[in-house]
């Protein structure tokens, strides 16, 4: 199925063309859960601070949906 | 009878002919207690601006001495401040500014042993350091006080910031549940930080400081702040985005907090 995964602030140095008006479009199994699209992206669980699905916060074993889109942030914790 | 000045009156006519702010809100701000966690980047726009419109006292907690690699964007200091501690140097700027102003400074770090001590004396915490340890102390200290705050984090070109009003919004622990790793993500000293994106956020944490004071107790308080949403701003590409959070019920902070 198809999925659109937006990536934020610094996670953005590996896909520097994703933007919140550009999201990445992903072809993931049926069944597959957040956690699977962030290692598929090459991130670590542990580099990802918040996940949105369609806007709501979710988990990373939160099972995706056909045309969802997830944001994922990192940790923005500078002052 | 009002407790204004003839100067004051002169200095926020600006404001109080605003019509949802007037005399009154001007002695609300005047009579408002606010801390400021931290007098860096974020801190030094909101001193300047809730030094500025009449905010009646304001704390100053901050442990660190100034740096030349802070001038970028700690606007608060300048180059001959380098060497002095952020505290002093800040309280110096803001008694010039505002001659009315009470200013309370704590040089040292707010931890657990001291937050609940000096966060109880404010009506409003500007959460504005540079490290997820004191944000979460703050969040959790604050749900435990019952006093309401808002947060913000900076890097490079982008931010967030969230306000939350204990009891009836979501919290930063809600959202990000726990301190991340040291050394699981880059630090502001190792990606870097520009001081307008570090400035604008400072300013949209005082402007949230000044409505809360303004309009706590209205209805609309929750739409008028930034509770139970996060502003997102991406400011090389000028995207603002405003998402949309829930209170987690199984929050550990939110279920302890009175």
């Amino acid at each position: 199925m198809k999925i659109y995964v937006k990536v934020f602030a610094y996670l953005r140095q590996k896909y520097p063309h994703v933007n919140d008006l550009n999201p990445l479009e992903l072809d993931v199994d049926e069944n597959a859960t957040v956690e699977d699209v962030i290692k598929k992206l090459d991130f670590k669980p542990e580099e990802i601070h918040l996940i949105l699905l369609n806007g709501k916060k979710v988990s990373k074993s939160e099972l995706l949906e056909d045309n969802c889109t997830i944001s994922l942030f990192p940790p923005i914790g500078g002052g | 009878m009002s407790n204004l000045s003839e100067t004051e009156r002169k200095k926020y006519v600006r404001q109080i002919i605003m019509d949802n702010i007037g005399i009154e809100g001007q002695e609300k701000l005047k009579e408002s207690k606010v801390l400021v966690v931290g007098s860096g980047g974020l801190g030094s726009s909101v001193l300047y601006y809730l030094a500025s419109c009449g905010v009646g006292t304001l704390g100053i907690i901050d442990k660190d001495i100034v740096e030349y690699s802070n001038l970028n964007r700690q606007i608060i200091h300048f180059e001959d401040d380098v060497g002095k501690s952020k505290t002093q140097s800040a309280e110096e700027k803001l008694s010039l500014l505002n001659k009315n102003l009470v200013i309370k400074t704590y040089q040292f770090e707010l931890n657990s042993l001291n937050a609940e001590t000096i966060i109880a004396e404010y009506d409003f915490v500007v959460e504005a350091s540079d490290n997820f340890e004191t944000k979460f102390l703050v969040n959790d200290t604050c749900l435990k006080l019952g006093k309401a705050f808002t947060i913000a984090g900076v890097m490079k070109f982008e931010g967030q910031i969230m306000t939350i009003i204990p009891n009836s919004s979501a919290c930063y622990r809600c959202v990000f549940s726990e301190i991340p790793e040291p050394g699981t993500y880059p630090t502001s000293c190792e990606l870097g930080i520009l001081g307008t994106v570090a400035g604008f956020f400072g300013i949209i944490e005082a402007n949230e400081a000044i409505k809360y004071i303004l309009f706590n107790g209205s209805d609309l308080i929750n739409d008028k702040l930034l509770v139970n949403k996060i502003l997102y701003v991406d400011l090389e590409s000028n995207l603002f985005d405003i998402i949309t959070i829930q209170k987690n019920e199984e929050c550990s902070a939110c279920s302890t907090a009175k």
